[in-house]
Order: structure tokens, then sequence, then C-alpha cells
């Protein structure tokens, strides 16, 4: 099992090297990168491979971080984040980096691409996962209630769509920007399995992944993650660490935290 | 007389009757985008995403990765629309698939403006990766379709349509050489450029003034193909450009681009000025927005 926090600690480093990029959001989906790319071959990509859309683009640290801590990409291709000539580009880009399964940054289409690929897998009578990751920001973007009023009528049970609930947005709190709330009834009522479960405890992501994935019933299932924005270092768990940078004083104590 | 949307349903069917791998999505408008007979032969091939263009080119793109041939349709401007959509879940994700909008130009006539293709060309010729297409007949609509269908596509393929019924230039002899503009006519006063369902007026034109002009039909705009344009361009002088389109950003935007770089030549522009047309049958509002046989005439004798 991959460690959480060896992936924040990658995170920071890459953030803190190349004075940008999004802290708060990528240590929010540790425990879900963690487990799913300790639990399925998201690395192959292959036509026939289970495959993830991460489509809160600006949280691509989080990736970077577990394809480095695969050993996917080397130390020297990590030192080139944000970088010019580097695979590992501000967002996703599938194309400079082939780990990754879609190309996002722009908020709201990561859920199509994502139901195309579980129509596509369908299609081929695969039973493959597909997983999408979206912001909870993202969730004020209409193109995504477009996909959740799409996905039950293809009966997409392959699909498990994650809402990284963490309660921040670019501009400070979803609730005083735009309040999602009630969001599992919203997304039960569009007639899709939802759960809400804590986005920071391994064993309920298992458990409520395992429970779903290709259901009888046939339905898409959305798992909501109760998370904090910045998790895993106590002083970050704060809606300013959306894009802020640590200095050397905060960057040492960060690590220093997340090697307890 | 077919349109080229009436054309592109036939081959449609024609090419997916042969390839089992042709997978199309509809925005509800599958009537008048013409796949309702798609749908009907071929409902596992079918999917009705609903009026949601931007959910469809997402899922387009997904999909794309399965080695389907994806075609997506909607009216130009609908599509269009989507801007962004288009920008990253297609062109930056070099996704192979053909985006096909129908309802290009002033000629859809009476629904007005809000269904109007007017700058599709514009916005789609800006995106790298994107290839533009518009056929003028039936005839090349009907092997143009057929080349995207069984090619072997690398990127996205905007393909532009028009509503109404044209007048076929070609014969079924027509070959369609991707990329390759069609010499229709010689001459040497003047050479008119034009993509799209004006061929025929274009035509007219010529043989009304009297004058010897060569025409010839661009059904690629990007990648343009620049030696018959700085061919045309030395033999004859002077260039005009005719679209049913926005004269920003289209064919003659396309044509002045390259003239202006690598031999800059004298060129009248026509096309929609820079301006909102309105309901109106399609010959009142051409003539009424300057792109009739009447205005191409007018152009040429002023121009020589």
């Amino acid at each position: 099992m991959i460690n959480p926090n060896n992936l924040r600690k990658h995170v920071l480093r890459m953030v803190f090297e190349k004075k940008s990029g999004h802290i708060g959001g990528s240590f929010s989906l540790a425990e879900l990168i963690s487990y799913l790319y300790s639990n399925f071959d998201l690395v192959s990509n292959e036509k026939n491979s289970a495959k993830l859309i991460l489509s809160k683009g600006h949280s691509v640290p989080i990736l970077y971080a577990v394809l480095y801590e695969l050993k996917k990409i080397t130390d020297h291709e990590l030192s080139l984040f944000r970088e010019i000539n580097s695979p590992l580009q501000g967002h996703p880009d599938k194309h400079k980096l082939k780990f990754l399964h879609a190309t996002t940054g722009s908020l709201g289409q990561g859920l199509s691409i994502a139901i195309g690929h579980a129509l596509g897998q369908k299609i081929q009578n695969s039973k493959n996962p597909i997983f999408c990751i979206l912001g909870d920001g993202e969730m004020q973007e209409g193109q995504v209630w477009e996909g959740f009023m799409l996905a039950p009528k293809f009966k997409l049970n392959n699909l498990i769509t994650f809402i990284d609930y963490n309660g921040a947005q670019s501009d400070g709190l979803v609730s005083d920007l735009l309040d999602l709330e009630p969001l599992k009834q919203k997304i039960t009522s569009f007639n899709w399995n939802v759960l809400s479960i804590s986005g920071h405890n391994l064993e309920e992501i298992e458990n409520s992944v395992n429970a779903n994935i290709n259901n009888q019933y046939e339905k898409p299932t959305c798992i909501i993650l109760n998370t904090k924005k910045g998790h895993g270092v106590s002083f970050m768990e704060s809606p300013e660490w959306h894009a802020k940078v640590p200095n050397e004083e905060e960057y040492k104590k960060a690590i220093e935290e997340l090697s307890c | 007389m077919l349109a080229t949307r009436d054309a592109f349903g036939v081959q449609l069917l024609k090419s997916s009757q042969k390839n089992d791998n042709i997978v199309v999505l509809s925005a509800d408008l599958s009537k008048p985008t013409r796949t309702e007979k798609f749908a009907k032969e071929f409902p596992d091939r079918f999917f009705e995403i609903g009026i949601a263009e931007s959910n469809m080119i997402g899922i387009g793109s997904g999909l794309s990765e399965y080695g389907f041939k994806v075609v997506m349709t909607s009216f130009a401007t609908f599509l269009t629309g989507k801007y962004d959509v288009i920008r990253v879940s297609l062109a930056y994700s070099n996704s192979p698939v053909i985006l096909v909008g129908t309802h290009g130009g002033l000629a859809i006539g009476k629904d007005g403006v809000t269904q109007m293709g007017l700058e599709d060309i514009s916005l789609m010729r800006s995106l790298p990766n994107m290839t533009v297409m518009q056929p003028a007949t039936a005839i090349e609509a009907e092997k143009m379709v057929d080349h995207l269908l069984t090619s072997t596509q690398t990127n996205p393929v905007y393909l532009r349509l028009g509503r109404q019924p044209v007048p076929e230039v070609f014969d079924e002899n027509y070959q369609f050489i991707p990329n390759k503009g069609v010499v229709c006519r010689e001459g040497k006063e003047l050479a008119i450029f034009v993509s799209g369902c004006l061929l025929d007026e274009v035509f007219n034109a010529v043989n009304d003034s009297g004058k010897d002009c060569a025409i010839i039909n661009i059904h690629t705009i990007k990648p343009f193909d620049k030696e018959i344009l700085l061919k045309y361009a030395k033999q004859c002088g002077k260039i005009i450009t005719v679209e049913d389109h926005s004269i920003i950003g289209g064919l003659g935007s396309a044509v002045s681009e390259i003239l202006s770089e690598e031999y800059p030549t004298l060129q009248k522009r026509i096309g929609l000025n820079d301006i909102f047309p309105e309901s109106g049958s399609p010959t009142d509002l051409w003539e009424k927005y300057g792109i009739s046989k009447n205005a191409i005439k007018k152009s040429i004798l002023d121009f020589i």
C-alpha cells in the first residue's frame, strides 16, 4: 500500500521547488490516490484497463507524486514540474505524459470524458472501472450536471465518480460562494448510487468502491469524499492553501509533520 | 438537388453498412443533421445525449480512445458555442473525432441568426490540431465523408455542412483528394476562391460577367492548399474569395494570411461583412448581405 504522506511530501517538494502549483486540493486527494493506484492498474494505459480521469486538473501534482512513488517518472522528470520542455505540465496533458488518461484543467469537462470511457468499455463488454475525480467547486459548472443527468441512462455501473468535498475553492469557501447543499440528495435524485464517506479513511474508500463497482443495479456511483483541503499538515488545513506556496520554514515544518 | 447535409446522411449510412466501427453521438438534432437513418439502422451504435452539446463533445473525446470512428453532429453554431470544450477536450486532447456542424451560413434562411453558423470556420481554424473541411455540393460531400469514415484519423476534424439543396457541379467521376484545392474553371483575368455551397452562384456570376475568371473550390480550409493559391495569385494577379460565413477569420482571412506573407496580391473578400443578418429566404438574404450572384458579378466587374 502506498503511503499517502509520501505522496504529500512529493507534492510539497514540487511546489516548493518551483514556487507554483496547488497543494490544498492535492493533499485532500492523497488517500484516494494511494488507494486507487495500490489496487488498480492505472499506469499501463491499455485500451482494456482501468482509467482515472482527473477532472479537477489543478490537483495533478498528486498524480505526479504517485507516478514518482511507483517509479514511472524519474527524479529528474519530477524536478521538471512546470518547467519548459517537461512532460509534467501545470495541468494534465495526456500526450506529454502517457500515464495520464485525460487532458484537463478547464473545470467541468472530465465527467463527460469519463462517461465516454465508461461507454467505450461497455461497448467492448469489458468491466474495467472508470474513475472520475471532480472538485466541489467544479460542481458549479453546468456541464457536470449534463453528465450527472446522462450517465444513469446508459447504465454505467463501471463508472465511479468521486467528489473531493474539501469545502474550498479559489476565492474562498464553497458554502459562501455558491453552496452545493443538499449535495447528496441532488445527485441521488439524478438516479445515481450516492455515498458520503470520509475521504481520509482508506478503509471507507476501499469498502465503498468494492461494494459498488459493477453493481447489479446497473447504476453509476458517486462517492462524496468529505475531505479537508491541505489535510496532512496541520497549518495547511485552510482555504488559503489552494494555490499558496510554502516558504522554506513552512516547507521544513510540513515535511517534518508528514514524517512523524 | 441535394444539400450537403443530405449527402452526409446518405454516405454515413452507406459507410456504416460496411464498417461496424462507426459510432454516432447526437444532441437531439438527428433529423436536421441527417443521422436519423443511421440511428434507426444501428441503434446499438447511436447514442442520444440530449440537448447537451458540451457533454456530447466530452463523451466523444473519451470514446475516441477505444478505436471507434466517432461522429458528433449538431448545428454549427451550437457546437462553437461550446468552444472551450472543443478546445480542451478535442483539440488540445487531439481526439480523432469527426465534429459535424450543419446549418452553416445565411442560407439556412427563415430560422434566423441564432441558428446560423456564421463564425464557426474562424473559431475552428484557430485551434491547433483541428482540420476544417467544407464540401460545395452533394457529390463532394459524399466523397469527402467516405474518405473521412474510411481513413485513419490522427486528429479532430470539423466538417461544415449546409442546410439548403445546392445544384450539382461535379459528376460521379469526381475524386476527392485531401487537402487539395479543386480547379473548377480555368481563367487568366481573376481567380475566385470559394468554399462551401456558393460554388454554383460563383459559376453563374462568372458566366454572366463574361470575364475570364478561374474558379477554385477549397474543400479543406485547414490545412490550406498554399500551392494552388500562389499559382493562381501569380497567374491572375487578383483574387476574390467567396463564402457564406463572416469575412473575419474564414476562407477570406486564410487566403489573405498566406498572400500577405508570400505573394502580396490584391484581394476582395465576399462574405458576411461583420454584421448579424436576419430571417428571410436564402436568396433574399444573399442579395441583401452581398453574397449573391449579382454581388459576386459586380465585384468581378469592379475589380477587373
